[in-house]
């Protein structure tokens, strides 16, 4: 199963934030749905999923609480208001990055060399 | 449970735990318990599987990856998070309060020397603004996350501190001294070291420490009981509620007692000039034997100067019962709003 690259990595906070807008989860059941949803595409490391859920819960993006389910003590993650704003603001960029993105690889003479 | 005592699991999570002794207690607990839960939902599904207890166990680990490189991982962000800039005021908000309160006292000085033919301005004035400006560089410093200038910050605060306290030498005599000069040398600089080391928390229990040398100050000075139990009390019930309060609330928290704590010295200050002064002097005026030269004493404490440390009850109150709420949502005996 391949591991998430830098640039996938990049995009993991606006993947998670998504996730919780559906339902709060904990942090091995976004693992799943992200590797399920994706036939096994995002599969992310734990040590790269917590911090990034600790960070959104420093950041207000996300609130936390733990609960007892079937004699399991689980933290689970739940999207706050600012978290579903900056979603939307990030899936946004993502999506205007990806537009201009695919318009200069699909222009006529784009496997010239890039300088960056 | 494959994280009991000699698991592998809990090697595992010993490992972690060795890269997070930066961090506060309660960060640490958060940080395994929520480790040992994920590390357990891998392995009963693994164990749903087919596998044994071992090989799940085996098979979780694996996919949880170098215990090392987590555990630097988490330490880093949260130790990034506390240097970020609201962190930052969040660990300095036990200070802020302090010198806020320091800053009244002092104040209310400054108004009461403005009339005064021999005043002391801009003493007074700079010494109600020394704490401020202090823990202003303090928290630049810190938010920069540069320790050379941190610790000229912390110098800094010392020594406007040490003014301050210098200035109550001379107003109170050797008698200020024997209180002033503990404040000043141990418990403050213990204070910043404990602010700087560990944040939040300690260091509002560090804090306490001055607050209640500062009562005793207080008591010694105005030999009044009720006042100084406000003053003492005030700050350390909301300190102690400020540490308490869930990070989501501590924000708004410290701008509405930030907020609310300034606007009561302005009204304080304003109430001073033109009313409570005016009634003394009339009083003093009253008084066989009056001297004009009386009416520049500093008239004693009165219940205005009692309005801030009791807005901070106030406010310790409030954070307390949205403690109290947050408890009973998590508990589940109260729902929860969830956008």
């Amino acid at each position: 199963m391949p591991r998430m690259t830098d640039r996938q990595r990049g995009s993991a906070e606006i993947l998670v934030l998504a996730l919780l807008r559906e339902r709060p989860m904990y942090g091995y059941e976004i693992i799943r749905e992200l590797a399920q949803r994706s036939e096994g595409y995002f599969s992310m490391e734990e040590g790269h999923l917590y911090p990034i859920l600790h960070r959104l819960e420093r950041q207000d993006l996300a609130q936390t609480e733990w609960r007892d389910i079937d004699g399991r003590r689980r933290r689970y993650y739940a999207l706050t208001r600012d978290g579903l704003a900056a979603l939307n603001t990030g899936a946004g960029d993502w999506a205007t990055f990806m537009h201009w993105f695919s318009q200069i690889l699909s222009t006529q003479g784009g496997g010239a060399r890039v300088d960056i | 449970m494959s994280t009991s005592e000699n698991s592998n699991g809990a090697t595992f999570l010993a490992a972690v735990q060795s890269h997070l002794r930066a961090l506060e207690s309660t960060e640490q607990r958060e940080i395994l318990d929520e480790l040992a839960a994920h590390l357990q939902d891998a392995i009963a599904l693994h164990q749903a599987s087919g596998c044994t207890a071992a090989e799940a166990e085996t098979q979780a680990l694996r996919a949880m990856g170098d215990a090392q490189a987590i555990g630097q991982r988490l330490r880093d962000e949260h130790l990034n998070m506390r240097l970020s800039l609201s962190g930052a005021m969040l660990n300095a908000l036990p200070l802020v309060v302090i010198a806020l309160l320091l800053s009244q006292t002092e104040l209310r000085s400054f108004v009461h020397d403005l009339s005064n033919p021999s005043n002391r301005f801009p003493t007074s004035f700079l010494i109600a603004l020394s704490p401020v400006i202090g823990v202003g560089l303090w928290l630049l410093a810190r938010t920069r996350q540069n320790w050379p200038a941190t610790v000229l910050g912390a110098v800094g605060i010392l020594a406007l501190l040490g003014v301050t306290h210098a200035d109550g030498m001379v107003s109170h005599g050797f008698s200020g001294l024997i209180w002033l000069a503990p404040i000043a040398l141990v418990v403050f600089p213990l204070t910043l070291g404990f602010a700087l080391r560990w944040g939040s928390f300690r260091a509002a229990l560090a804090i306490l420490g001055g607050v209640a040398a500062y009562g005793c100050y207080a008591w010694l000075g105005a030999g009044q009981l009720i006042p100084t139990l406000v003053i003492g009390v005030g700050p350390l019930l909301g300190i102690i509620a400020l540490g308490l309060t869930p990070r989501r609330w501590q924000r708004i928290a410290t701008w509405f007692a930030f907020g609310g704590t300034w606007l009561i010295i302005v009204l304080d200050a304003f109430y001073y000039q033109h009313f409570f002064r005016v009634q003394y002097i009339d009083q003093l005026k009253a008084m066989p034997g009056y001297s004009p030269l009386e009416s520049y004493r500093l008239p004693p404490m009165h219940i205005a100067g009692m309005v801030s440390p009791l807005f901070l009850i106030g406010s310790a109150a409030l954070l307390v019962g949205v403690q109290a709420i947050t408890r009973l949502q998590a508990q589940g005996r109260l729902p929860q709003r969830v956008h």
